[in-house]
């Protein structure tokens, strides 16, 4: 992995006193290592510039605008430290740029992409010590009402349905969402999908980027009856992708039945 | 009375006395077994009531062992316990109501330890649900209880139910502004305030022409936890999104018409008449 430089779950030689950084997305990530503490700092910088992409490297100091944010401590054992990229901790909205309509019985395949997370990890128990989106995700709720659903993050997505309109960026991660209308009369229109990201896990591959494993959306327009089946892997067209990060609720199961409702909104 | 029953009495009083203490020891110890075996699968309101039916139903039995040891029969322990419960609940007949009342809020569970409530003119965190009261810490960290009894009668609104919760904000415009446009940099500088949900999408009103100004309503969707920062934050976006299109929120103001039956109103330069002044000093 480029971005991070080193192999994965391979410890940070920081040396001592010396303010090293790296970026992706928006996030600029500084890290010190000061003893036996981690000191960290993050600067966002705004939305509408290009995102960063700058691997792990030595500075001179920390920028004056930039104020420590964290002092981690890893533990009796002072466990080695690496950095891992992650998929979100919660479900991601995708908001269609247009709404997508399907017949009955149709079938199609959208590649939406998420940004990822930033996060440091101790080797040996796997504990996460801190982590930072990098991009600051929007809020969003998910559900019937008000009063039913969840907290999500949201993304607007144009959603194309060629993997080769599909644009790669280093901190984003690309889902391939099989969605299947399963009623014989009526047609289903899609404006917005809840992605289950908490569930999936992190692909890597050299050319083709980061990826999540395929999901596949069975709805029913009529019943209103939905069913989310997460393959084991990305697309096979990609090649060999390696895994880098499990997924963060790995006990859930990889087939969901659920209301259409609330994971369209 | 003789020597050995002395000794007798002695020693089923101590193990009565002993009795009570130990089960005053594993009720508690149980309840806290309760308590941490329970921290990530229960609320913090079904861990209290668990652990206190946990600690009244071992004490209450190790009690009455207690007593059973002393010679009491239990039979007997209840009739009294029937006739007492007659004299206590003419003498209690509050306390008894309370009581009742916080089985019934149990029972409906309309909110739970943690929740922010309003009740009359008290806003505070719910922090203790006993059996005849409840506690709330109000926000300036005053404690206030209130009793079983009262939440049952009266009107209180839960203000922590639901994880999001609405924002509306009531900005007036001047008359001559535009309307449809102060209404879209409203509704752009909420679609772009980081603490306004996508999703339900905020949206804008206009609710009364009055004195001195339109209203307009902003109605911005936000995380239940974020909601005094994200009101006062978007009150201050709204302002600057307002100020930079040029569109006036006005003050208060009165305008005095002159009609054809009113005489002209009195109009003095004040600069004039102080150069006249002048003027003739010299």
């Amino acid at each position: 992995m480029h971005i991070i430089d080193q192999p994965a779950q391979q410890e940070l030689n920081l040396e001592e006193k010396q303010w090293y950084s790296m970026a992706l997305g928006d996030l600029t990530l500084f890290l010190q290592q000061n003893g036996n503490e981690l000191l960290t700092a993050v600067n966002y910088q705004s939305r509408d510039k290009p995102a960063l992409r700058e691997a792990l490297r030595k500075i001179d100091d920390l920028p004056q605008e930039v104020k420590v944010g964290e002092r981690l401590y890893s533990g009796p054992e002072e466990e080695s430290v690496y950095i891992e990229l992650q998929l979100a901790d919660k479900p991601y909205q995708v908001n269609a740029d247009t709404p997508i309509k399907l017949g009955p019985k149709g079938r199609v395949v959208l590649y939406v992409s998420t940004s990822l997370w930033v996060q440091l990890k101790t080797i040996d128990t796997q504990k996460v010590m801190t982590e930072y989106p990098a991009v600051i995700p929007r809020m969003s709720w998910v559900g019937s009402s008000s009063i039913e659903g969840a907290l999500c993050y949201s993304t607007k997505t144009a959603a194309p349905s060629e993997l080769s309109q599909v644009s790669r960026k280093e901190h984003r991660a690309i889902t391939a969402l099989e969605i299947v209308n399963d009623s014989s009369h009526s047609p289903l229109t899609i404006q917005r999908l809840s992605l289950p990201l908490n569930m999936l896990s992190l692909f890597y591959s050299e050319s083709a980027g980061f990826w999540t494993e395929s999901i596949r959306f069975r709805m029913d327009a009529e019943t209103g009856e939905t069913v989310i089946v997460t393959s084991q892997k990305p697309p096979d067209e990609l090649g060999g992708c390696e895994k880098i990060s499990t997924a963060r609720d790995s006990k859930q199961s990889s087939r969901l039945r659920t209301a259409m409702k609330l994971i369209m909104g | 009375m003789p020597e050995f029953l002395q000794s007798v009495a002695l020693v089923s009083w101590f193990r009565a006395i002993l009795f009570i203490v130990v089960g005053f020891i594993i009720a508690k110890l149980a309840s806290r077994l309760f308590r941490k075996l329970s921290d990530n699968k229960l609320s913090t309101h079904h861990q209290l009531l668990g652990s206190m039916l946990i600690f009244y139903l071992l004490f209450m039995l190790f009690f009455l062992s207690g007593l059973k040891e002393l010679g009491f029969s239990m039979s007997v322990l209840l009739g009294a316990a029937g006739v007492l419960s007659v004299a206590v609940g003419f003498a209690s007949q509050t306390s008894a109501s309370n009581l009742i009342s916080g089985l019934f809020l149990i029972a409906e569970k309309p909110f739970e330890v943690g929740d922010v409530l309003t009740l009359n003119e008290f806003t505070g965190e719910v922090i203790a649900i006993d059996l005849l009261s409840i506690k709330l810490r109000t926000f300036d960290n005053v404690m206030i209880r209130v009793p079983n009894e009262t939440l049952i009668k009266t009107t209180f609104v839960n203000l922590s139910r639901f994880p999001i919760r609405r924002v509306d904000l009531v900005i007036g415009i001047a008359y001559n502004e535009d309307i449809e446009a102060a209404r879209t940099v409203l509704l752009e500088a909420a679609l772009h305030h980081p603490r306004a949900l996508v999703n339900p999408d905020p949206f804008c009103i206009v609710t009364m022409f009055n004195a001195s100004s339109v209203d307009l309503q902003l109605s911005v969707w936000v995380v239940r936890a974020e909601l005094k920062d994200a009101k006062s934050e978007l009150l201050i976006a709204c302002k600057k999104a307002l100020d930079t299109a040029g569109i006036e929120i006005p003050f208060p103001h009165t305008s005095v018409y002159v009609g054809e039956h009113t005489k002209p109103l009195p109009i003095q330069l004040v600069q004039a008449a102080e150069q006249h002044k002048e003027s003739n000093t010299k």
